[in-house]
């Protein structure tokens, strides 16, 4: 009997840290589709490690902290660096190659 | 007439020496702060870097830290985060004198390295002149850290201090801000890292407070000070591990002197005694 309800409480737990994950976790879609800007990001957390996709291509050197997350991307042999942050189901997000230049801003829904 | 000259000139000098000081600039910026640089970049920090002597902070000795281009130091691991966090929660044990997103891919870099204070080591960081999230360098920041060997009062004693000499913006893009401003502000203080009773930690008033710390903002860097005479400097004595922790009440408006007005003073009285000089001859 015991048994069954450690089993049933570990269940229970498992499901909870499965729908309560972090903010960052689940897929995310971009709110406007311009050219070359990543559509879709996937992302998984497990503490301060932030992993996951963007279009495909893997993230690069994720963190998150709270809110705040950073990573990269890199795409046709170009290197992208995003910074952002998350409120809500809203993930607003800053794009720039590794030296500054091409500084974009861009705003995600989450799914 | 010639003691009422002498007399003359001495205050105009006087008043000329007396309005110096509150303008004087608070950075120390001596050039072994200046010895290494930290390469243009965003977010990125220093590896394990020397201090040159031997420091006790909230009861760990470090020769040690890891300087982070967001305006602090840590001193177990390096520091990536751009959106200021608050100081009084933290587990991260650091010291902020301008916590906030600094962006040195254009413009000047963070250097920092080894010196003398008042013939004590020292290290310090600089901070001169240094950009914001993303690559912006329309308002710039200068400000500097130190931290002076006290050994003298005993083993692992020192001081560290907090110098400004301009703060123009105070949030990056990233976090929610335009222009410099906005979003969530910079932070300045220090924590040991720990909760409960056994947190030590400090934020200076104006911390969070959008243009708070800006020159000419309500709790303005440059024109305020702590544990000091001069503005823009905030002095933190750190003795046997502990922090002389300051309430926000001690932080100090320093009186600045008008330059101008004080300047044409002096000048006119000088003008006086020598026509009084000129006359009597």
């Amino acid at each position: 009997m015991k048994k069954r309800v450690a089993f049933l409480l570990g269940l229970l737990l498992s499901c909870a840290l499965v729908a309560f994950g972090g903010p960052a976790d689940g897929t995310w879609t971009a709110v406007n589709s311009a050219q070359g800007v990543p559509q879709i990001i996937t992302m998984q957390t497990s503490g301060e490690s932030l992993t996951g996709s963007a279009d495909g291509s893997p993230i690069l050197n994720g963190k998150i902290s709270g809110v705040s997350l950073w990573f990269s991307i890199s795409r046709s042999g170009v290197v992208y660096n995003y910074k952002g942050t998350i409120s809500g189901t809203r993930l607003d997000l800053h794009e720039t190659k590794a030296d500054g230049s091409g500084h974009r801003a861009l705003q995600f829904n989450h799914n | 007439m010639k003691r009422r000259s002498v007399l003359m000139i001495t205050v105009s000098m006087v008043l000329l020496a007396m309005a110096i000081p509150g303008f004087a600039a608070a950075r120390r910026n001596l050039p072994g702060f200046s010895t290494t640089a930290l390469p243009a970049n965003d977010d990125g920090s220093t590896g394990q870097i020397s201090i040159g002597f031997t420091i006790n902070l909230f009861g760990t000795s470090y020769s040690s830290l890891y300087v982070n281009n967001n305006g602090n130091v840590t001193f177990d691991a390096s520091l990536g985060i751009f959106t200021p966090f608050s100081l009084t929660s933290t587990a991260t044990k650091i010291i902020a004198p301008f916590f906030a997103d600094v962006d040195t891919r254009a413009g000047n870099v963070v250097t920092f390295g080894t010196s003398t204070v008042n013939g004590r080591n020292a290290f310090g960081v600089e901070w001169p002149g240094v950009g914001y999230y993303s690559v912006h360098t329309d308002k710039l920041n200068t400000f500097e850290l130190v931290l002076i060997d006290r050994s003298d009062t005993g083993p692992g004693n020192f001081d560290f201090e907090f110098n400004y000499d301009s703060i123009q913006w105070n949030t990056g893009d990233a976090s929610s801000g335009t222009g410099g401003f906005g979003g969530s502000p910079a932070r300045v203080g220090y924590s040991n890292g720990l909760t409960g009773n056994a947190n030590a930690s400090f934020e200076l008033p104006g911390s969070a407070v959008d243009r708070a710390f800006i020159d000419g903002g309500p709790n303005s860097l440059i024109a305020n000070s702590l544990n000091s005479g001069l503005a823009g400097r905030y002095v933190f004595n750190v003795r046997n591990g502990a922090i002389n922790n300051p309430g926000p009440s001690t932080v100090q408006g320093v009186p600045t002197m008008n330059l101008p007005v004080l300047a044409i003073t002096g000048i006119l009285l000088a003008c006086i005694a020598f026509y009084a000089k000129f006359r009597t001859a």
